[in-house]
């Protein structure tokens, strides 16, 4: 199971990249959201994790254009946000996001919502 | 509400949603870190704890910069002060905590900062909001970076350029100026030149 991570911030992509990789996943790294374009349609992963404050291609607009890919809108997508408020939540309906998570958050948590949208 | 109230509080969403944001990621780095280490994931302890170290200087630097952003907002200026501060140094002090020079792992990095390059100014201000400037900068470039200065500038020049420098960055363009720092910046360079010559303190 392949499981592509975007996050701008190098230190935390290692550390989430290790526990996901001890928990069995083969992990893409990507440090933006246009990076995380190119790897999902070279790699097609299992599950996309999406920062959404990232330069260049922020996680929204990459999830619009994931979802918007017919060969890539069936990737379930888990949208990392520093607040829980409605406005984001909002945004990331719209972006065609499924699930949330709600930073600072545990590996552990993130591995839960990753093998819970396996199984779906 | 007012047009200057509306601006104010645009402006201090602005800056909550970016301080947030990077105070969260460093506290989720933090915590994925030392679970790691408690299940025993990694031979290398030892580098899993610098990370930690790394991330808790940033903690403390985005909590900085908070703190002088949301006061030069609401208060509508910055106080004007002569501590001395060598711009090398704290450039060095930078690089040296966070240790990561760039996303992209064929950058490499030329610094050439005159050792005499020492200004005159709010010395909070510029352990905050430089540094953080600097962080923005160096995690977002590409390709060969060069950082120089001499007085009374500074620059920092990336051969690719950088990827995206946050919005916030004219806020802090708009503090500096208050303190006769000019700040510039577009997608290949960044520089700052401390001009005391035009200076002016009100917002």
């Amino acid at each position: 199971m392949k499981i592509l991570i975007a996050d701008d911030e190098l230190r935390l992509r290692k550390v989430v990249a290790l526990h996901l990789k001890k928990a069995g996943f083969a992990v893409l790294e990507a440090g933006n959201g246009k990076q995380a374009m190119t790897l999902a349609k070279e790699h097609k992963p299992d599950v996309i994790v999406l920062d959404i404050m990232m330069p260049e291609m922020d996680g929204l607009e990459a999830c619009e254009a994931i979802k918007a890919d017919p060969e890539l809108a069936g990737i379930p997508i888990i949208l990392l946000t520093a607040m829980a408020e409605a406005d984001d939540i909002e945004k990331g309906n719209a972006a065609g996001a499924e699930y949330y998570l709600t930073k600072p958050f545990s590996p552990k948590e993130l591995i839960d919502k990753i093998n819970s949208n396996l199984k779906n | 509400m007012s047009e200057n109230h509306r601006e104010c509080n645009t402006d201090l969403l602005l800056v909550y949603k970016y301080f947030s944001h990077n105070i969260r990621t460093s506290t989720s780095t933090i915590v994925a870190m030392m679970e790691a280490v408690k299940d025993g994931f990694d031979d290398d302890t030892g580098e899993m704890m610098e990370l930690v170290a790394q991330s808790g200087f940033l903690l403390d630097l985005f909590d900085r910069g908070m703190s002088a952003t949301f006061r030069y907002i609401v208060a509508g200026e910055i106080e004007k002060r002569d501590d001395e501060i060598e711009i090398g140094k704290l450039t060095e002090h930078l690089l040296e905590k966070t240790c990561v020079l760039s996303e992209t792992p064929e950058t490499d990095l030329e610094l050439d900062i005159d050792e005499k390059f020492k200004v005159k100014n709010n010395a909070y201000l510029l352990k905050s909001i430089f540094l953080i400037i600097l962080y923005e900068a160096v995690k977002t470039s590409s390709g060969k970076l060069e950082i120089t200065g001499a007085f009374p500038l500074l620059t920092i020049k990336c051969s690719n350029g950088f990827t995206g420098l946050p919005e916030i960055i004219q806020i802090f363009s708009e503090m500096f100026a208050k303190v006769g720092i000019l700040l510039k910046y577009d997608s290949n360079s960044i520089s700052m030149r401390f001009d005391y010559e035009n200076l002016d303190c009100r917002r």
